[in-house]
């Protein structure tokens, strides 16, 4: 066991180490605010998405109540897991982990905590207008104008933190996480404004609010969650394994051709739509280019992970972390695909969409997220997860689910496209053969949704501080199996040794 | 890469670009484009008043746009003209004065580009929303009874629309639109880009 | 990129992870007077034992094959564009670039024969919602067109129908039936008379198809009338002889030409 410590690299120095006490004890209400609020949004998402996914197939389930209508559950779902579950994870992370690379405390110890209320209002707000039929009916953009006013006020804080965190950080290298949050921080919240001002503004031509529609739906994707993302899985990759990134020069290369082409990427979602050619060539062509960042960083990260994959067994954070990587190399890889006109003409309009979606969304970002708080929590809180077995459940079903939910519906929307561009089925025949693969989805959406109440337990659990007692971290293998299996390939090293 | 500016200064340019580039230039194209003149003197599209624009606003909080698209891709590409969804692709014109974009992105049902064109009668309209099955067998379109009250007397008023026999039950004869259902199926009546237009080749 | 970093420590461990625990550093004796009386001391202690330093950059080169890929990839979308950009022109919809360069008047192409099977299959999707794709109709609700007497009967009466739609009672296969058709005047006679052949010929159907002539001349002859037909009125109508088409004009194509 000794073995272990004694190469510790030396660059430790106790300033550094205050330090980092010092900012996690400065992140802890404001992070805690925004993760706790977190999983209070992906637990009522999952409530709205069993409904929405039942209601497919059921049409007749609970259809008398109005506010429960498909076409209120579904954005309510989306809504809920986009602003309340994926923005309110990202800033935490975000504002953590810009203190830790930084060296400074988290500024505004009043207002940032206050923001996550706000934040958490605003998202109420919006979500009882969509459900009694104020929605702006403009997807990813459902909420009314109004709410603006509480996302504008959070995310003028979060900016100004996040400035000051960057001008006053201690370490004047830069770290590429670093780049990724400065610039998803900034981006984000000129998408919000810009495109709400397109789509809801009066005057502006009808099909001009289609591109924007798009251009903001695709790029709160790419330039907001794509960046959270990726600066944690820059940021737990080598943390975790205690190596260093791969190679700087791909970071750079990786972050500016990002930054340069997804924002032309949008346009691909109106493929065969009222727009002129040239505006959907170009989101084509945006999208083909995506290969370039997606590339970069999948090689980024795979060569820091090489060697390395055997703390997958260990460490809860990394084995979340790795899968939602490479569940980005995956959905970029195909969304690029699925830009080309050929690919739209059959999948265009169909669930292949919303399997896409949710690799995007739920494999790489969640999945992504709940790695990055099954690393921050026991640092603000300072105590241990109390169950690894439960982490193991939570980290299965979630996993499994998503699968079955991709691979399913990815297959049930090609098919549905190819039926639906031939003229001689009938509709009606096109829907019949989807229900068995909607079936499917709510079956992996309750599995998915039993990962997202075992995390909620281990959350609360935490917050009781039932892991208080415990010594280290919560790792999927103990120390007594993983010394014994070390001990055993010693054994067997020396065997060898003996042979030869 | 050490300059926090250096950072500002691209993530800020590359954003403004593409918005300039995807949203801004198209919106300067289109300024030059107004409504067409069809051949007995009426413009086409004419912006929504009255009834069908009331019934707009019963579309979108109903959210339709999740399963209904409301365009038409072009001959050759996709089968949206062969099923009959319209006889021309749309294009820009048709929306142009949209006040938010319904164009969709999901067909669970079938395009609605041209509802109005394609099934003009209310009665089906009506019966196809209070409960979607009675006038498509097999359809998965959720039931909007919200929409309607029901009635069982044996003179129904003018305005109610007799169920099918086999749907009766003793107290539910007919089915009486409520005002927002009357919006509604006035709204899908107005949907018809049958218009031809010179760019939509 | 002057900025580079410097190669982080090599010695970085290969170590597993957070597992840290139960184990003495040399870095945990700290000479800052400061530090070592903090408070927060013992917490130090607990970040030395379950945390790795923060993350540091390599500097491996990218590989060349790499940029040689993004090079062909970037060759590519400038090529993409200038096939497929149409111009860049506001009102070009179509990405083919032969749709640019295309000379005006050049587009409107002799007049194409006329299939009316599939015309009329197309047509059809109009009328399915109702009479289903089978021909069925909804019992009670909407009269079926498979085995109906009046769609084998004379043609001119179903494009009346059609012409000016239906209301009122009517008696299909011994059914009586009691609602609306709209009216679907708005399709051209070749539409009408193809959907007609279409629905004749189909399913149990085996009548004769019906010909645009025949469906433009009714459409002249009831070209006064408002109000839709009821179903003694078309009785009527059957009795009388169909009306006299002109001199087979060439087959009308649809002004679909610009």
């Amino acid at each position: 066991m000794a073995s272990i410590a004694v190469t510790k690299p030396a660059a430790v120095d106790s300033q550094e180490l205050l330090t980092r006490v010092q900012t996690d004890r400065s992140c802890r209400q404001t992070v805690l605010i925004y993760y706790t609020s977190a999983v209070f949004w992906l637990l009522l998402g999952s409530v709205l998405a069993i409904l929405a996914s039942l209601k497919m197939h059921i049409p007749g389930f609970l259809a008398e109540w109005e506010w429960l209508t498909f076409g209120r559950v579904r954005p309510a779902h989306l809504t809920s897991m986009i602003y309340g579950w994926a923005v309110m994870a990202a800033i935490g992370t975000l504002l953590w982990l810009q203190a830790r690379m930084g060296r400074v405390r988290l500024p505004l110890p009043l207002l940032l905590p206050v923001s996550g209320i706000v934040w958490n209002v605003g998202v109420a707000y919006g979500m009882i207008a969509i459900l009694i039929g104020y929605s702006t009916s403009t997807e990813w953009l459902e909420f009314p104008v109004p709410v603006l006013g509480f996302f504008g006020f959070c995310l003028v804080l979060v900016i100004y933190a996040s400035l000051v965190m960057m001008m006053r950080r201690k370490v004047h290298h830069t770290y590429v996480s670093q780049w990724y949050i400065y610039g998803g921080v900034l981006w984000f919240p000129f998408l919000y404004v810009s495109a709400l001002i397109l789509t809801q503004a009066p005057h502006v031509n009808g099909t001009v609010r289609a591109i924007a529609n798009w251009w903001f739906a695709h790029n709160v994707l790419g330039l907001w969650l794509t960046p959270i993302g990726l600066a944690s899985a820059y940021y737990f990759i080598p943390k975790v394994t205690g190596r260093p990134v791969h190679s700087y020069h791909l970071s750079l290369l990786g972050f500016w051709t990002l930054a340069l082409f997804y924002n032309w990427a949008g346009t691909h979602h109106l493929v065969g739509g009222p727009i002129p050619a040239w505006v959907i060539t170009v989101g084509i062509v945006g999208s083909m280019m995506m290969f370039i960042p997606v590339t970069t960083v999948a090689i980024n990260h795979h060569m820091t992970m090489l060697g390395q994959f055997g703390h997958l067994k260990t460490s809860p954070t990394l084995r979340f972390v790795v899968f939602g990587a490479m569940s980005y190399t995956l959905v970029s890889f195909h969304g690029s695909l699925a830009a080309l006109r050929s690919f739209s003409e059959v999948a265009h309009f169909t669930h292949h969409t919303i399997a896409h979606s949710h690799l995007g969304v739920y494999c790489f970002f969640t999945m992504m997220m709940f790695g990055a708080m099954y690393y921050i929590f026991p640092r603000i809180l300072r105590r241990e997860w109390s169950s690894a077995p439960l982490i193991k459940v939570h980290f299965w079903t979630t996993a499994i689910g998503s699968i079955i939910y991709v691979v399913g519906l990815g297959w049930a929307g090609l098919v549905q496209g190819w039926m639906m561009n031939n003229p001689d089925i009938a509709f009606m025949d096109v829907v019949k053969y989807t229900i068995p693969w909607l079936e499917s989805r709510s079956v992996a959406g309750t599995l998915m949704s039993i990962g997202h109440v075992v995390f909620a337990i281990l959350v609360w659990r935490m917050l009781r501080g039932d892991g208080a007692e415990q010594q280290g971290p919560t790792l999927f293998t103990t120390a007594r199996s993983l010394r014994a299996q070390r001990e055993r390939k010693a054994r067997a090293r020396e065997r060898a040794k003996g042979v030869a | 890469m050490n300059r926090s500016l250096l950072i500002f200064v691209g993530v800020i340019f590359t954003v403004v670009f593409s918005l300039s580039g995807l949203v801004l230039v198209p919106d300067w194209q289109f300024s030059e484009v107004g409504p067409y003149k069809t051949e007995d003197g009426t413009l086409y599209p004419q912006p929504l008043t009255g009834p069908p624009e009331a019934g707009r606003h019963v579309y979108m909080d109903l959210g339709c746009i999740y399963c209904h698209t409301q365009q038409v891709r072009p001959e050759g590409f996709g089968a949206d003209i062969e099923r009959g969804w319209g006889r021309r692709r749309t294009v820009m014109r048709d929306y142009m004065y949209d006040p938010i974009n319904l164009t969709g992105t999901m067909r669970t049902g079938p395009d609605l580009a041209n509802i109005g064109a394609r099934q003009p009668s209310k009665t089906w309209q009506y019966l196809h929303l209070y409960n979607p099955v009675i006038t498509s067998p097999g359809s998965i379109m959720p039931p909007h009874p919200f929409l309607f009250s029901v009635g069982a007397e044996a003179v129904a008023p003018p305005d109610a629309v007799a169920l099918p026999a086999e749907w009766q039950t003793p107290t539910a004869k007919y089915i009486i639109p409520n005002s927002r259902g009357r919006f509604l199926v006035d709204y899908l009546m107005s949907l018809d880009k049958s218009v031809n237009l010179p760019e939509a080749e | 990129m002057s900025d580079t970093p410097k190669p982080s420590n090599p010695e970085t461990p290969a170590s597993d992870g957070e597992m840290r625990h139960g184990t003495r550093n040399p870095a945990l004796h700290p000479t800052d007077v400061e530090i070592r009386n903090s408070p927060d001391v013992l917490e130090m202690h607990q970040q030395i034992i379950r945390e790795m330093n923060e993350p540091a950059d390599g500097v491996a080169p990218t590989p060349v094959w790499l940029l040689m890929f993004f090079f062909a990839l970037i060759g590519w979308g400038g090529y993409y564009i200038a096939q497929n950009g149409g111009g860049f022109r506001g009102d070009i919809y179509n990405e083919d670039p032969a749709v640019l360069y295309r000379q005006a008047g050049e587009g409107a192409a002799a007049a194409k024969p006329v299939d009316l099977m599939a015309v009329g299959k197309r047509t059809f999707n109009n009328c399915t919602q109702c009479h289903q794709v089978n021909g069925a109709g909804i019992p009670g609700a909407f009269p079926p067109l498979d085995g109906a007497e009046r769609v084998s009967g004379p043609p001119h009466v179903l494009a009346a129908i059609l012409l000016h739609g239906l209301h009122g009672p009517l008696q299909v296969k011994g059914q009586t039936y009691n609602g609306d058709m709209p009216a679907w005047g708005q399709l051209s006679d070749e539409e009408i008379a193809g959907v007609l052949t279409y629905v004749r010929a189909s399913w149990s159907n085996k009548a004769p198809e019906v010909s645009p002539a025949l469906v433009k001349a009714m459409r002249t002859q009831t070209a006064s009338q408002t109000a839709p037909w009821t179903g003694t009125a078309l009785d009527a109508l059957a009795k009388e002889p169909p009306p006299t088409e002109e001199a087979a004009p060439a087959p009308v194509t649809e002004a679909k030409s610009n």
